[in-house]
């Protein structure tokens, strides 16, 4: 997905080059109407929080604007970009200071959407209709991926979700592939212990239908 | 293949990102181990829920807050830097650095010919402040590896942390020496090797045999 951008981005340049040049205003705004689902994406990944995650799209974007000028034309704009946003993102969510995190099991969860739900795995037997219930996986993906470190978590999306391979994260990251490799595998591993238990359940329900 | 050697490459194994050697290795140990099996399984079904997380959409008031907030930022200002011929940036640019410049050379010059302290003498009493973070420096002249460091690692997960894909490059064989250099640098990782290298890496390995 990041290549085509690159790609699509490259292309774009090539025949938008202009014989007049384009303001820095405009050029910027069109890269941002590129890129704002995926930055904000992240950022809804990384808060878990359609509020916050806002907000953090809004000062990546002023920063990228701000630092605009130290982009070189022709680079992969995307990986600039998400190199600001891993930054402001990690350090912005260790500043804040994270609620304590207490589980209950009449805690309601949002969803991206805004929407609650409860967080009790639903008795798929009691509805045999439904078999896929995907705010309410999302929800409790999104719980998981709260519970691990904001490197962990941003090297998990960045992988998974934004598809990226271990070089191009280590390159947003600004940081090695071993660290990269090791990011991963730790995240996975405290992502696995949280989800499968209730993936497994899921399929369980799912097979007995 | 070891067990623990194995759960640690599974998700590079899924992300295709190891060589065709360990890719190999991990392969033959999941087809005769069912516990690392239901972990690659269960590892992958957490990378397929994340990667069938629900995208979403910035909201469209993104770029009007990122708009509002960046034509607030000085533009003009900007624009004049790409400007050489504007005489007062070009003085600026060219007075910093010749200030700094001077600064750092001359200081030292003036000290050291005439054998005095323009800032009176350091304060031996107090032990410089300790960085926070360990700040290791690898020597990776055959045969020896030697790690100096200026902090200490809590464990092997602080250590791979630092060292990232550095670590992939340290030999079981040059262990004990290692391990005794790093003691006198107030390392001890005796442990981390029982943990990990003597787990991940291997003579045969590094020599082929």
């Amino acid at each position: 997905m990041a290549c085509e951008w690159v790609i699509q981005l490259s292309n774009e340049y090539a025949i938008a080059r202009p014989a007049q040049p384009v303001s820095k205003a405009t050029e910027f705004e069109s890269l941002v109407r590129r890129h704002q689902n995926s930055v904000y994406n992240i950022a809804l990944r990384m808060s878990g929080d359609p509020e916050e995650a806002r907000d953090l799209t809004q000062e990546a974007f002023v920063r990228a604007y701000r630092s605009f000028d130290s982009y070189k034309r022709g680079t992969s704009f995307d990986k600039w970009l998400y190199r600001i946003v891993t930054n402001l993102y990690i350090d912005e969510l260790r500043r804040r200071k994270r609620r304590p995190y207490i589980e209950s099991l009449d805690q309601r969860i949002t969803t991206s959407e805004g929407d609650e739900l409860d967080k009790e795995i639903p008795d798929m037997s009691s509805n045999p209709e439904t078999v896929y219930d995907r705010d309410h996986l999302d929800a409790f993906i999104q719980d998981a991926l709260d519970s691990i470190s904001p490197e962990y978590r941003m090297a998990v999306i960045l992988c998974d979700i934004e598809g990226f391979s271990y070089e191009e994260i280590a390159q947003i990251m600004g940081t090695s592939i071993g660290t990269v490799r090791s990011r991963i595998h730790r995240g996975r591993r405290a992502l696995r212990e949280r989800i499968s238990p209730y993936l497994e359940e899921r399929s369980r329900e799912v097979s007995q239908k | 293949m070891t067990c623990n050697m194995a759960e640690r490459l599974i998700s590079a194994y899924i992300d295709h990102e190891l060589s065709e050697d360990d890719r190999n290795r991990v392969r033959q140990h999941l087809a005769v181990c069912s516990s690392c099996m239901a972990t690659y399984t269960a590892t992958l079904e957490v990378k397929r829920a994340l990667s069938s997380m629900t995208p979403t959409q910035c909201p469209e008031c993104v770029w009007e807050k990122v708009e509002r907030q960046i034509t607030l930022i000085p533009f003009d200002r900007e624009m004049k830097r790409d400007d050489s011929t504007k005489p007062a940036w070009s003085f600026i640019k060219l007075v910093i650095p010749a200030a700094v410049a001077g600064t750092l050379i001359v200081i030292p010059l003036v000290q050291a010919l005439l054998g005095i302290s323009l800032f009176g003498a350091p304060d031996k009493s107090q032990p410089p402040i300790a960085s926070s973070k360990p700040n290791p420096q690898l020597e990776l002249t055959s045969p020896s590896v030697r790690i100096h460091t200026a902090g200490t690692f809590s464990s092997s997960d602080a250590l791979e942390e630092v060292l990232g894909e550095n670590i992939w490059l340290l030999e079981p064989t040059q262990a004990s020496g290692k391990a005794a250099n790093a003691s006198q640098h107030g390392l001890d990782l005796r442990d981390i090797y029982d943990d990990y290298f003597m787990q991940v890496t291997s003579p045969e390995r590094r020599y082929g045999r």
